[in-house]
């Protein structure tokens, strides 16, 4: 009679999997991280090879995206460059995850002052234009990759916040919390245990989501110049120094742009399948 | 007689903008050892308050504006944070009326009974899981390996009743508080339950402060009775005083609202009236406006407890 799949993960992958377009990005998305991950045995380029008389090449069988103005192998860069957008993405996200996480959980577990006071904060980042508060925090610490995953992370936590604030503010009065109270488990067992585990899902949505916003902003910002500094290499800066030869060579900048749709599509469309899934209202 | 739990005058209220409503309003209770004490009344009696007030789980707005409660000797009111969560649990535990929330949908049930002896005695592991199989086998549970990896949705209501019980009882808790156990059960479960709280009580020597509306249950497994109305004790004393000696018109209400088995004679009583809202409490016996004897004095006065034998006390006019 048990059936082991019958666990909450095993509900939501059975309701993922009938979903063929977030299937379709699921597997965009590892396919994606492998070829970033495996991308010293894919390229035969080094991303910083430069070959003048090879410069501004069409994609053929030797350079299979072409190559730029100072004869790098496109393909190489971009490859690379997938190692810096998808971890910016990512570590961007843990940030902004853990801050959002831990601030929205505290806010509505313990409420009061504490939560007017974290909740105040918010509200005071949501009313500055986000990419003005970006650029000012680059100008000040200045532009690399560490600090774009700090400072995006460090601008996009707020509405996580207050996901899960909503969900804490719900979960705590469930009987299951006093039960764990009268068991004797501490504040903050009850919180990152207890009601943390029951408020996952949409964290894990919003995990999803969010990579894919980084990865956009992290390419806005490098195209901008004030994100990954030359000679790093991410989609952002190949799109960045492309745009000067759009006109004789269209593949420095088609390229990376596919590569920033696909990308980011395939994150969106795996995180509004996952949000269906975890939705119990939304059954088919 | 030795007693584990000694509530004195206890007081929990709750300050709302209607005025401050005395939820519970010094009562005195008192648990020996090996013996199951009922506290009996209406909904909204204040019955749960006095359970979680032993606790000190008090829900916010309210507090306990008085009183004592003793438990081996030390004032659980007096002990810091940390030390009444060293009790919670593993000196008293407490199982509540609906199985059905109180267990955590997202761990399996041999995680949440493991958590109170890993919190409390620091077992782990395979030691963790042995103490959690024999828990489960002592309240009746012959599938332990099967319950023990199972998530809560997938157990029946009695099944998660006696998984609750597992919960209390894994840490060896000298106390068991049991809020309506059996209320949210259908009565075959029901009478499974009861028995086997009360061979619990016989094998671990336990205290039990049973919290019930229902006569029945207190008739089956009860020693001692305090039948609790509006945050007052209006009668306390045997279980066979309470029932053939009665004395307070509130019991003899209580009472007389059982349904007996048996072919119908007449609609079944019930007592006319409901609770007062707790900042509502009606002026002298708080009873008097559902009472069927009431007198002038009932309405001017409080009535103070009087001694009805030995053990027997109630609070009424009708005998002073």
């Amino acid at each position: 009679m048990q059936n082991k799949n019958f666990s909450i993960g095993g509900v939501i992958w059975g309701k993922l999997k009938k979903n063929k377009l977030a299937l379709i990005g699921a597997g965009v998305v590892i396919l994606l991280s492998i070829l970033a991950l495996a991308a010293p045995f894919l390229t035969v380029y080094s991303p910083g090879e430069q070959d003048i008389g090879n410069r501004l090449l069409a994609p053929s069988a030797q350079h299979l995206c072409g190559t730029d103005e100072l004869g790098r192998d496109i393909f190489s860069r971009m490859l690379y460059g997938a190692r810096v957008s998808l971890s910016v993405g990512f570590i961007a996200v843990f940030i902004s995850t853990f801050i959002g996480v831990a601030l929205g959980a505290l806010a509505g577990y313990f409420g009061g002052l504490l939560d007017n006071i974290i909740m105040r904060i918010v509200d005071i980042m949501l009313s500055i234009p986000n990419l003005y508060l970006i650029l000012m925090m680059i100008t000040f610490f200045g532009p690399s990759i560490f600090n774009v995953m700090l400072i995006i992370g460090l601008t996009s936590w707020m509405d996580l916040a207050r996901m899960v604030r909503a969900e804490f503010l719900s979960l705590k009065h469930r009987e299951y919390v006093l039960s764990a109270r009268v068991a004797g488990a501490s504040n903050s067992r009850i919180i990152f245990h207890h009601i943390l585990r029951n408020a996952l899902s949409p964290v894990f949505v919003s995990v999803i989501f969010g990579v894919g916003g980084a990865i956009l902003l992290e390419s806005g910002l490098s195209f901008l110049g004030l994100g990954v500094q030359p000679p790093d290499s991410s989609w952002g800066i190949i799109l960045s120094s492309g745009k000067d030869y759009i006109d004789k060579a269209w593949w420095l900048t088609f390229f990376p742009g596919l590569a920033i749709f696909i990308t980011v599509l395939s994150y969106n469309l795996l995180g509004e399948g996952l949000r269906d899934a975890v939705d119990p209202r939304l059954v088919e | 007689m030795d007693r584990l739990l000694n509530i004195k005058d206890l007081s929990v209220h709750f300050k709302l903008e209607e005025g401050v409503s005395k939820a519970v309003d010094g009562i005195s209770l008192a648990v020996g050892k090996k013996e199951t004490v009922c506290l009996v009344g209406e909904s909204g009696s204040g019955k749960t308050l006095t359970a979680l007030a032993v606790m000190r789980l008090i829900p916010r707005p309210g507090i306990i504006a008085g009183g004592e409660i003793i438990f081996k000797e030390a004032d659980l009111l007096c002990l810091s944070e940390e030390k009444i969560r060293e009790v919670r649990g593993a000196e008293i535990s407490m199982v509540f009326q609906e199985p059905f929330t109180c267990l955590n949908p997202v761990f399996t049930v041999g995680d949440q009974i493991g958590e109170s002896v890993a919190l409390h005695i620091g077992l782990q592991g395979q030691k963790k899981k042995d103490r959690v199989f024999e828990v489960l086998k002592l309240v009746g549970i012959n599938e332990e390996a099967r319950v023990y990896d199972a998530y809560p949705h997938e157990l029946s209501g009695g099944m998660r009743q006696r998984v609750m019980i597992a919960m209390g009882l894994v840490s060896n808790p000298a106390l068991l508080i049991a809020d309506e156990p059996t209320t949210a059960l259908d009565v075959t479960i029901q009478a499974q339950i009861l028995e086997l709280l009360s061979t619990l009580k016989e094998k671990l020597s336990l205290s039990i402060l049973l919290i019930t509306h229902d006569l029945g249950i207190v008739n089956e497994i009860g020693d001692r009775v305090y039948v609790m109305y509006s945050g007052k004790i209006m009668e306390r004393g045997p279980k066979n005083d309470i029932f053939t000696k009665t004395r307070h018109p509130y019991t003899e209400g209580l009472l007389k609202s059982v349904p007996d088995l048996g072919p119908i004679k007449d609609r079944l009583y019930t007592i006319p009236g409901s609770i007062p809202e707790p900042f509502k409490v009606p002026k002298g016996c708080r009873f008097n406006p559902r009472c069927p004897y009431v007198k002038d004095i009932c309405r001017l006065q409080e009535p103070v407890e009087t001694k009805v034998s030995a053990e027997h006390f109630v609070r009424c006019f009708k005998y002073e």
